[in-house]
């Protein structure tokens, strides 16, 4: 794997002297990852709106993150499902749903729809909660491990949706004269749940998370003379190297 | 791109230096071969990963998604026989049934997830590719591109495969299950669609429309 050189080599002080395309008067497009001077409002070779951070990044993620973590209790309460035997309406919540396929002996299963629908939902809650607030409490914690963090969230997100597709697939399939399958009142606060936390990893920027080391030693430039700077910045840099 | 480099003189940086997208932190720009994968100094994220994206493979791929659209959604995925009645399943029938029994907002979930992102994916791919081929018009291809990229995460589709799994084992007990013509499409679909957002992700996508 070729790993990109960090501008600096010498480790100790690399997160010092490391400078952010922001420190330096550049802004990286957001949809094409390019760089780009920081006086454009536009992207040279896309033509997005650039912004050298997402606008109201925090505001916007926590409203959706608050969302989901009050939606996340009538999506456990309210039952997710409805069975229909001969008459008789059985409602099941996720977690009696978990414990029906255990007592089946359908445990494998029982697992996957377990960590699907549990553990992943509180998990990206409580992670999200946890990145935020060391974003607003300028934590002493490993800003690297976090981002990390903030990637597998990012992408373990889509899986609590398989759920809802069971539910879904199964109200078809079970829909005989005496049995048949209803989807709960829990289904809508569940699905927003897993919307709400996609939007609010969505709307986060990681790179407030370093914004907060970066600024330890390094003052930000002034606005107005960078852009004249920005390409004898570049060759410096790259000298360097 | 090699226009605009010529009307500013002062964009050498473009060339040489990228940034983060996760932290932000400036660093030179290497020139990667085919399997090789950027990771930033500082915080150690993925910055772009060079594959093998050419434009013909792009096409198969594109037309097998085309190809396996209609049966895969429409067609009946299986078939189980409980108590004497045979039931059928498909994607567009469970958003229907859910309407039906008063979930609305379920329905546009699963809908929006399982339906119409894949279409608009599959749909934004093909104007993609025909714009690229004849018209060039690289205002088209700009949004096409940012639009996938946005797309990316809403498309769920290997999901809606694995929970279908799941579902055929809980039904395997009370009735007999069939294989019907429409999980072969989807599998097909499935698997298409996953091959042009991993191999044409946002760096492939550039690097296609620019040269």
């Amino acid at each position: 794997m070729a790993v990109d050189k960090p501008l600096s080599v010498n480790h100790d002080s690399a997160n010092k002297s490391m400078k952010t395309a922001a420190q330096l008067g550049f802004v990286l497009c957001h949809d094409c990852h390019s760089l780009n001077d920081g006086g454009d409002a536009h992207c040279y070779r896309c033509k997005a709106k650039l912004n050298s951070r997402q606008p109201n990044s925090m505001t916007i993620a926590w409203a959706w993150l608050v969302t989901s973590a009050v939606m996340i209790i009538p999506a456990n309460i309210f039952p997710i499902t409805m069975i229909n035997r001969y008459g008789v309406l059985q409602p099941d919540t996720i977690i009696t749903g978990i414990l029906y396929l255990v007592e089946r002996g359908m445990l494998p299963i029982a697992v996957i729809v377990f960590i699907a629908s549990i553990i992943v939902p509180i998990v990206k809650i409580i992670g999200l909660f946890y990145i935020f607030l060391s974003v607003h409490l300028k934590a002493p914690v490993s800003h690297r491990n976090i981002t990390h963090m903030f990637h597998f969230i990012e992408w373990i997100g889509r899986w609590s949706m398989l759920d809802l597709f069971v539910i879904s697939i199964m109200i078809v399939l079970m829909d005989v004269r005496q049995v048949s399958f209803e989807a709960g009142p829990a289904t809508v606060a569940f699905g927003l749940v897993v919307i709400c936390t996609m939007l609010s990893a969505k709307v986060f920027d990681p790179r407030l998370l370093w914004d907060r080391e970066g600024v330890k030693g390094e003052r930000l430039k002034d606005l107005g003379s960078r852009a004249s700077h920005t390409d004898a910045e570049a060759q410096r840099f790259t000298e360097e190297d | 791109m090699s226009q605009i480099s010529e009307d500013q003189p002062n964009n050498l940086y473009r060339q040489t230096l990228s940034a983060c997208p996760s932290c932000d932190v400036v660093m030179k720009r290497h020139n990667m071969t085919v399997n090789q994968c950027s990771i930033c100094p500082r915080c150690g994220s993925k910055v772009e990963y060079m594959q093998d994206s050419c434009p013909q493979a792009l096409k198969w791929t594109v037309i097998a998604a085309l190809l396996f659209y209609i049966p895969a959604n429409f067609y009946p995925l299986v078939s189980v026989e409980i108590a004497g009645t045979i039931q059928s399943t498909s994607v567009f029938n469970g958003v229907i049934l859910l309407i039906e029994q008063q979930k609305a907002i379920t329905a546009a979930i699963v809908l929006f997830c399982s339906l119409i992102v894949p279409t608009f994916v599959i749909a934004t791919f093909t104007i993609f590719l025909v714009v690229r081929n004849y018209h060039r018009a690289l205002g088209v291809q700009y949004y096409c591109v940012r639009l996938l990229v946005q797309l990316r995460h809403w498309s769920m589709l290997d999901i809606y495969l694995i929970s279908f799994l799941i579902t055929m084992f809980k039904v395997m007990d009370v009735g007999v299950v069939q294989m019907e013509i429409g999980i072969y499409a989807f599998v097909g679909l499935t698997l298409s669609v996953n091959k042009l957002f991993v191999t044409y992700d946002r760096s492939a996508l550039w690097r296609l429309i620019s040269h």
